[in-house]
């Protein structure tokens, strides 16, 4: 017995949207559904019942590309992120705390830059000061 | 290719969908619910709306299961799904559906719809009691009218008869 069900990918995990008996229909749908841009992503698995050994294989047929995911809307009343719990913190995607750590270091940088104009502009102006109060003393 | 004789008859063979629809029933149909259904799990049955889908409308059934779980009771069916049961249905449970009828094999897998909650399209032969051979393709997709727990079917099916000299 085999069946072939189309996966979406939502909410952080995957979840059976549907199931046909046939291969072709089943990627078409799939294939209709990625163009919408609805999902994150979607998959068509293919489940094989042996009913002599009644056991069940399952593989992937087909892998739609990943949609753009969503960016997240700062809080109002905080004006930080949306709060993630203890669960979504446990799934969050690594490829987005890589973000957020590099945008943490490219802060760090740009303050650094911003101290570093300002203790030289300070330099150069007692620099200059000394050098007007000098030549005034020579002249 | 041949050429054919001049006095051969043409007939011009015009679609009945707008170009570019999806031909597939099922598929319109799922294509419908989804559009139902929005970002919900489930469709309710409130907002479904005979005369927007009147190509597809003659061709579906409605399975109540608030309370007939084990054995679903037809609310609606199609005019040419009627044809093909030969009886009036509406109202009666699923296992008076006559058998080797498009109407009983479109609802034989209405429990593992219910038992996943998701739609499910299932399609194959069965033989009418005169023999003929008959191929059919059909989808139950689960509605509900709270959101949560589903409360009936919607279904679709259709089919074609194939005879001796079509046999692939």
């Amino acid at each position: 017995m085999r069946a072939f069900e189309i996966h979406t990918f939502r909410g952080g995990k995957w979840k059976i949207d549907s199931v046909f008996d046939d291969r072709d229909l089943a990627v078409f749908e799939a294939e209709r559904m990625e163009t919408s841009r609805r999902f994150a992503g979607i998959r068509v698995v293919e489940e094989n019942f042996d009913e002599s050994t009644q056991k069940i294989t399952t593989r992937t047929i087909f892998r739609g590309a990943p949609a753009v995911e969503p960016k997240a809307t700062p809080n109002a009343k905080t004006g930080k992120g949306p709060a993630t719990g203890k669960a979504a913190r446990g799934k969050a995607d690594p490829r987005r705390t890589a973000k957020r750590k590099k945008t943490g270091k490219k802060k760090k940088s740009s303050l650094g830059f911003l101290i570093g104009i300002l203790v030289l502009s300070i330099c150069i102006g007692i620099a200059s000061i000394i050098t007007l109060r000098v030549l005034s003393g020579s002249i | 290719m041949k050429e054919l004789p001049d006095e051969t008859e043409r007939q011009l063979v015009e679609d009945e969908l707008p170009k570019g629809m999806e031909r597939r029933l099922v598929l319109r149909l799922l294509s419908h619910w989804r559009t139902l259904g929005g970002e919900r799990v489930f469709p309710s049955f409130a907002e479904l709306e005979p005369v927007r889908i009147p190509d597809m409308w003659d061709n579906c059934l409605v399975l109540d299961v608030a309370g007939y779980q084990d054995n679903p009771v037809f609310r609606s069916i199609g005019s040419d799904l009627m044809a093909y049961a030969g009886m009036d249905l509406v109202n009666r449970h699923v296992t008076d559906a006559p058998q080797n009828t498009l109407v009983a094999v479109s609802v034989s897998y209405a429990a593992e719809v219910l038992r996943k909650g998701v739609p499910i399209s299932r399609g194959g032969e069965f033989f009418k009691p005169d023999g003929v051979r008959v191929l059919y393709r059909s989808i139950l997709l689960p509605m509900s009218d709270d959101g949560k727990t589903v409360s009936g079917l919607l279904g679709a099916a259709n089919c074609r008869e194939v005879t001796d000299d079509q046999v692939d």
